[in-house]
């Protein structure tokens, strides 16, 4: 893995790819006469036949090889597709070509037309071109709804807790999510620095100041790395609530920080008060 | 042979993580408490996602630690208890890391239109 990007090893596959089509092309009348100028025996035709389909087949055994099984196959069929679509632009440039013949029994076949035929025709171009609008439009707003990394956003807030510093960010910018009983919900994401993350046993967070030691909250989960939590709020909660985080050290040291809400979570607190505001007696 | 053990191996914590995740992410515990009356509280347990939880402890702390009621939600994940003279708050705790606490000042009576069914059974 030296070379993450693996330029060599797409161009071999795009060039075996291209080779095999070609050899595939060679194997049919139509396009061999085309290339060739002239009709080849009907043995070399299949020889071209069975050499398309194992070129083809030691691309997609290199691509297997080289990228695994799934990355392999997905890349394999677009090296396939560019290497398709090569050829069929590349010949009707091909300077070798016979002569073009005259061709009546085309003529033939398109002068019976009905009169609804260009209009069918039109419709289903129209509807092909809006399918195919239709799928960009949808990848395109897929793509912008994709999230920046909650630790990565410049929304983080980087603090320290005793001699830790941590990144601190809502897994996501909304209203909190509510659930059972309607207790609004609140999910958040903790990392520590790379030389603190080994030092540190168990993190824990809460709305409001713990009461005692055995009330210090819901304690993260997952992979060290990337600690979550999902916390209930208190229907208290507001601007200057605090959210406080206890952290253990495998010392068995203890040391504690504050966040405030309306710097972690804005649009919870925002939330809060439209809560109070409608639920407010009259 | 050896890499075949590797799959297994890096299925098992696929499936491990996943199950992980289900965890983390569905079984938060979740507590609230109304005033029944002047007097009374109810507080009703359960998971974030709607399971129920009889039998889990709960505890009514005093701000100073000293432990003033302690009990088990009944069938309906609900526990009454008589609201003590002294600031205390609620801690409803179900295993290492896993634990709300509700504060006094949460504790109100449940506003008329929105009061929930398992404040309404005697």
């Amino acid at each position: 893995m030296s070379d993450p990007l693996q330029t060599g090893t797409h161009m071999g596959i795009l060039a075996v790819s291209c080779a095999g089509l070609f050899a595939l092309a060679l194997a049919t009348e139509r396009h061999a006469e085309h290339l060739l100028g002239r009709l080849p025996a009907p043995r070399w035709r299949m020889l071209a036949r069975i050499a398309g389909w194992m070129l083809l087949a030691v691309s997609l055994a290199w691509a297997i090889d080289a990228l695994g099984t799934g990355i392999g196959i997905t890349l394999w069929l677009g090296w396939l597709t560019i290497a398709a679509l090569t050829w069929v632009f590349t010949f009707p440039q091909w300077p070798w070509q016979p002569p073009a013949r005259a061709r009546p029994v085309r003529q033939a076949i398109a002068s019976p037309l009905l009169p609804g035929g260009v209009e069918a025709a039109r419709t289903r171009r129209v509807f092909a071109a809006s399918m195919l609008f239709l799928s960009i439009a949808g990848f395109s707003l897929a793509l912008a709804r994709v999230e920046v990394q909650a630790l990565r956003s410049p929304d983080a807030i980087q603090g320290t807790v005793g001699p830790w510093s941590f990144t601190f960010a809502e897994a996501d910018r909304g209203v909190p999510e509510v659930m059972e009983m309607d207790v609004p919900m609140k999910e958040y994401l903790l990392r520590f620095c790379e030389t603190c993350d080994s030092e540190i046993r168990q993190a824990y967070l809460k709305v409001n100041k713990p009461r005692s030691k055995r009330a210090i909250g819901m304690a993260f989960m997952g992979q060290s790395w990337e600690r979550r939590i999902e916390i209930s709020l208190p229907s208290t909660t507001g601007a200057e609530s605090e959210l406080w985080l206890t952290v253990v050290g495998k010392d068995d040291t203890l040391h504690q920080t504050t966040l405030r809400m309306d710097q972690t979570s804005p649009a919870t607190v925002a939330w809060f008060d439209k809560q109070r505001k409608s639920h407010a007696p009259h | 042979m050896h890499r075949t053990e590797q799959m297994n191996a890096r299925w098992l914590l696929v499936f491990g993580l996943a199950l992980g995740y289900a965890t983390v992410f569905a079984h938060e515990p979740v507590a609230r408490c109304f005033l029944l009356d002047e007097v009374t509280v109810r507080c009703r347990g359960a998971t974030n996602d709607g399971d129920e939880m009889p039998g889990s402890r709960m505890e009514v702390i005093a701000l100073d630690g000293t432990l003033l009621l302690g009990g088990k939600l009944g069938a309906d994940s609900t526990w009454t208890f008589n609201k003590p003279g002294q600031p205390f708050y609620v801690l409803f705790d179900i295993g290492p890391g896993l634990q709300v606490t509700v504060e006094q000042e949460e504790i109100t009576a449940p506003s008329r239109g929105r009061m929930p069914q398992w404040m309404r059974t005697p």
